[in-house]
């Protein structure tokens, strides 16, 4: 399961990368991209949630991290879709902490 | 063959000017159709200082397209509301609209307005027996809303009718006249019009600003009398954006039938009336063809199926007129009208389908009454605050999908064409440059009009309307130019216009 969560991170983070590069350029993000990145990242968020409920010992920092940068992402989406300009630190921050807690995750698991 | 609506070219001009100056009002209405206009009417009557922001011209909007049928009966089919809800609540809705109805007659009388009103009856019709049944379902559940209703055979139409569902008593007007002379007696007397005055920004609050090119309007209380609310609300994801078609034609016989005509052919439906014009001029009208906004490729086989369907049972000499427009189903079925929150600054009157011109008086009557203070018996029935989870689900659930899907079609690089020589003469298409998606119309002289794809209500990527020459947006239907000027819906801000730079 974890290998499964950090399969699905791996995919949602080079979207992330991809979707960064229109941000941080001012332009629209693609849709397509923005709603395959977040679900995405959401299923390996929940599978996280899933092992650390079943199994000892949990990534607990890294769990900490992704909830913060899903939480940033929904405040993201949000202003994609509802104001004319994304805010360029609190994409790349999410992407940081996201990365963050990825790095923990691979220590975790490797 | 005249592409506007037969009222539109039936209507007086109106003139009034755009706002030049500050203002500082108990309401401020954004749009001048029937819904604000009616509202306006009620409000200054009783006292309170009003502004109306109409972006174009007072009831050229969704008004000025519309059937100029008025009914307690709706389109949904009161059979299905009842289903959904139960007797009391058919009941409620059938007296709320008949009561609409009966406030359009009294102003009317009260101002002497010539706007060719007369009370006629409203039928439902089946052409062959497959639609039997759904007749005399809604007849029963006609009854049962206490309407005065009637079932047979046979109606004043040239072509053979299973069955026929009368309800006595309904009316129909011109309903472009009927607000353009209604906005007449109000003007000046506690209400100031304003045309050509599109509202850019709203800032709600304790008061409300809203921000247009040339001034500002500082408000209590807002309506949005747009058919669906200006910006972001979440009602949006209970709403579904729909177009009709009419064409209004000349018969060789000169016998035009008098009333209010929904028939049933097939899985389709039809609307048909007579009308005739302020010259004496008589014309037919037939309405359907429905479809999602923004989701038909080709629509002028839209007005292709009227005509074939009107020829097939009328003696057609001409078709003079055809238009479209436009209309918001709800996700239960019931419209949403009044105020958006607790604070009760900002009212709302939206998901009419297709029964606006009789519910946007309503909405008028709830909206004015619960800014007055009074007790309205119809205000909890259509609270947009209201919850119906398990009745909503259905219609919910749909159209999400579809915004869905209209999301996952914004793939980067990838649109219609990939350079500008791929677009012909009055053809309208996405391109895709670097990532980034413009909507490009090539007119008849060869002139590029070149703005971004992205709609400015909620990012969805626009489609071309070819017979309207407009682009409209598949998720919430905002409509816009070819230069990217706001037409209708939801969407405040124009699209910005864009060079796409790419010469091949």
């Amino acid at each position: 399961m974890i290998i499964a969560a950090i399969v699905l991170f791996s995919l949602a983070a080079l979207l992330g990368i991809f979707l960064l590069t229109f941000v941080l350029r001012g332009k629209e993000t693609p849709k397509a991209i923005t709603f395959t990145h977040g679900p995405i990242a959401f299923t390996g968020l929940v599978l996280l949630i899933i092992y650390a409920f079943q199994y000892s010992p949990v990534p607990i920092a890294s769990l900490i991290l992704f909830i913060i940068a899903a939480l940033g992402g929904f405040v993201l989406i949000f202003r994609d879709l509802t104001t004319s300009s994304m805010p360029k630190w609190l994409a790349l921050l999410h992407g940081l902490i996201a990365v963050a807690g990825f790095v923990l995750l691979l220590k975790f698991a490797f | 063959m005249k592409k506007t609506s037969l009222w539109k070219d039936d209507a007086e001009a109106s003139r009034y000017s755009s706002l030049q100056e500050d203002l500082n009002v108990d309401v401020a209405i954004v749009g001048g159709g029937i819904t604000g206009i009616t509202a306006a009417y009620l409000l200054a009557s009783a006292g309170k200082s009003v502004a109306v922001l109409e972006a174009r011209d007072i009831g050229g909007g969704t008004t000025g397209f519309s059937t100029g049928n008025l009914y307690a009966t709706v389109g949904e089919m009161l059979a299905k509301l009842q289903l959904k809800f139960d007797t009391e609540t058919i009941q409620a809705v059938a007296a709320s609209r008949a009561a609409a109805v009966q406030q359009v007659e009294n102003i009317i009388h009260g101002f002497s307005l010539d706007c060719d009103f007369h009370r006629r009856p409203w039928r439902l019709l089946s052409e062959t027996e497959d639609n039997d049944k759904l007749i005399e379902k809604e007849y029963k559940a006609c009854l049962d809303a206490s309407l005065d209703a009637y079932l047979d055979n046979a109606a004043p139409l040239p072509f053979i009718i299973s069955k026929a569902l009368r309800v006595e008593g309904q009316a129909q007007f011109n309903p472009m006249q009927y607000v353009k002379a209604l906005a007449a007696h109000i003007h000046g007397t506690g209400c100031t019009l304003f045309e050509n005055t599109p509202v850019i920004r709203i800032t709600e609050g304790s008061p409300n600003i809203l921000h247009t090119e040339n001034g500002t309007v500082t408000a209590d209380k807002i309506i949005h009398a747009t058919h669906t609310p200006k910006g972001v609300f979440a009602i949006h994801t209970l709403l579904g954006p729909y177009r009709e078609y009419a064409i209004a034609v000349k018969l060789n016989s000169g016998s035009y039938p008098e009333g209010i005509f929904w028939v049933v052919s097939g899985s389709s439906h039809y609307s048909i009336r007579s009308y005739t014009s302020r010259s004496g001029e008589n014309y037919l009208l037939i309405l359907g063809e429905s479809h999602k906004v923004g989701h038909k490729k080709n629509n002028e086989v839209c007005y292709q199926s009227l005509e074939a369907y009107a020829r097939d049972r009328f003696d057609v000499k001409s078709v003079d007129y055809h238009w479209s427009a436009q209309r918001y189903k709800s996700a239960d079925g019931l419209p949403y009208i009044g105020a958006t929150n607790d604070k009760a600054n900002v009212y709302i009157a939206t998901g009419f389908a297709a029964d606006g011109l009789t519910y946007g008086t309503l909405a008028a009557m709830i909206v004015s009454d619960l800014i007055l203070g009074i007790e309205n018996p119809w205000s909890r029935l259509y609270d947009p605050r209201r919850h119906n989870p398990l009745k909503s689900a259905g219609r919910f659930i749909k159209e999400s999908i579809h915004v869905f899907m209209d999301y996952m079609k914004d793939i980067p690089y990838k649109a219609e064409v990939d350079r500008l020589s791929g677009i012909l003469p009055d053809e309208g298409k996405t391109i895709d440059i670097k990532g980034e998606k413009f909507a490009v119309y090539r007119d008849e002289a060869g002139e590029l009009h070149q703005v971004s794809a992205v709609c400015t209500h909620m990012k969805c990527i626009v489609n071309w309307n070819e017979e309207e020459k407009s682009w409209d947006c598949p998720c919430h239907g905002s409509r816009f130019t070819v230069d990217g000027q706001v037409i209708e819906g939801p969407a405040i801000v124009d699209l910005p216009k864009r060079e796409a730079n790419n010469q091949h």
